[in-house]
């Protein structure tokens, strides 16, 4: 995904990058909403000097790489807390063990009660 | 999540998921692929776009199916692609190499996603079967706390309690571990009786000194056999197992400890004939835990740990011959 193509090759010379300018502006609207309207597109093109088809192509790149980011964000989070949970749980294991063996040692002083 | 098919028609230049071929399906599907095919439209990632008005038809032509079909069975081979295989399948296919070089980088690309798809999925079946022992142990602990109390003071009364052991053998099987990415490890228990409820005190994984403890509570009156029984809990790391052996006027099977691998089987039943008390134990344990490979959370304590600091790391306890 993030593997980039120069943007000077011999097949790609059609091709131009946007400006800053023109990203920035994509940027801020797709911060407001991740899928743009129709009629927002047109405007929006109009406003860069773009084709709507582009801004359109530029706003579904966009969701694809944003929505890598997020789920990238997501696992290390997941992770962080499975650690830890899983860490916290050991801790438990043991306190378990302890408490079994308490729980057999009163047991086996209530028996010998009776002797 | 998204599913991903090659549904509409510049899907087929991704080819991505091959289980979905319908050409109907294309609500849920099409974002996705759409997505990849604008990149392999050729934009990287600062959105460069080809010009308007001015690219060639030739550029826009799809890859037959056939050509991905090759380039598919290609990458599963290889998912690199050196300059000759390039060169070679360019010429096989009747495509330009670049076309195979893009296509391929996309093709990774599309693979990494659907990985960390897959390694979230199964973190998260990890995590949620975690927190579910984890919930379930910490009541275990819950239990196991009031029930010290409990004997505790009714180790404080002046009243006689009868006080009845009966010692069980159960089994209890471990899955073995496979090397899979997602797996569950179910451990089971038979119940011994039909309305006891039991405190499986069982912990995972029984790899590294896992100490498993039944404690049935019978709620039935006085069905028992009194037993004696002289159990000896005897810590030894070097054996597979300690005995907890009964001489009982009943048929008591032996019943073992087993620090190394597993299981103590017990059953507890109190009935206090003044309160007529009897001990509710319940809980459900269900240990599943799903490995992800790079992660190993298997407990690491040995057997040593099993008695706390203040206990003597040999138990002997006798029952008397005839208490009941």
């Amino acid at each position: 995904m993030n593997t980039t193509s120069s943007s000077v090759k011999k097949k790609m010379k059609n091709k131009i990058r946007f400006s800053d300018e023109q990203i920035r502006c994509l940027e801020t609207m797709f911060d407001s909403e991740t899928k743009i309207e129709s009629k927002k597109k047109v405007q929006l093109a109009r406003e860069l000097g773009l084709q709507p088809r582009q801004v359109a192509i530029w706003f579904q790149n966009k969701r694809a790489r944003w929505k890598s980011k997020l789920l990238e964000r997501d696992y290390s989070i997941l992770m962080d807390n499975y650690k830890s949970l899983a860490s916290r749980f050991e801790v438990l294991k043991k306190e378990k063990q302890s408490l079994l063996v308490q729980v057999i040692i009163q047991f086996y002083s209530l028996l010998n009660r009776h002797v | 999540m998204k599913r991903l098919g090659s549904s509409d028609s510049l899907g087929a230049l991704m080819s991505i998921c091959p289980n979905t071929t319908d050409e109907h399906n294309q609500g849920n599907n099409h974002v996705y692929t759409r997505e990849f095919q604008a990149l392999l439209e050729g934009l990287d990632e600062e959105g460069c776009v080809e010009e308007s008005g001015g690219h060639m038809a030739e550029k826009k032509r799809r890859l037959s199916v056939d050509q991905v079909k090759a380039l598919e069975k290609n990458f599963e081979v290889e998912n690199k692609l050196e300059p000759e295989r390039k060169v070679k399948l360019a010429q096989e296919l009747g495509l330009q190499p670049r076309q195979v070089a893009v296509w391929f980088q996309n093709r990774r690309a599309r693979w990494k996603t659907k990985q960390l798809e897959r390694d979230y999925a199964v973190l998260k079946a990890n995590f949620d079967s975690l927190k579910h022992n984890y919930e379930t142990l910490k009541l275990d602990n819950e239990t196991l706390l009031s029930e010290i109390g409990e004997l505790k003071s009714k180790l404080n009364e002046d009243g006689k309690s009868e006080c009845i052991l009966r010692v069980k053998e159960e089994t209890i099987v471990p899955e073995t571990d496979e090397k899979s990415k997602a797996e569950t490890t179910v451990n089971s228990l038979t119940k011994c009786d039909i309305d006891s409820t039991h405190l499986n005190l069982e912990n995972l994984n029984g790899t590294n000194g896992v100490i498993s403890a039944s404690v049935f509570t019978d709620f039935k009156d006085g069905s028992s056999d009194s037993t004696d029984s002289s159990a000896i809990l005897n810590e030894d790391n070097n054996s597979p197992t300690a005995a907890i052996s009964s001489s009982t006027g009943g048929v008591s099977p032996h019943q073992f400890l087993d620090l190394q691998n597993g299981t103590m089987d017990c059953t507890f039943q109190f009935k206090d004939p003044k309160a007529n008390i009897i001990r509710d134990v319940h809980k459900a344990y269900q240990p599943q835990f799903v490995k992800i490979e790079e992660h190993n959370f298997s407990g690491e304590e040995s057997c040593s740990t099993f008695f706390s600091d203040d206990q003597a790391p040999t138990l002997h306890w006798y029952c008397p011959e005839d208490w009941n």
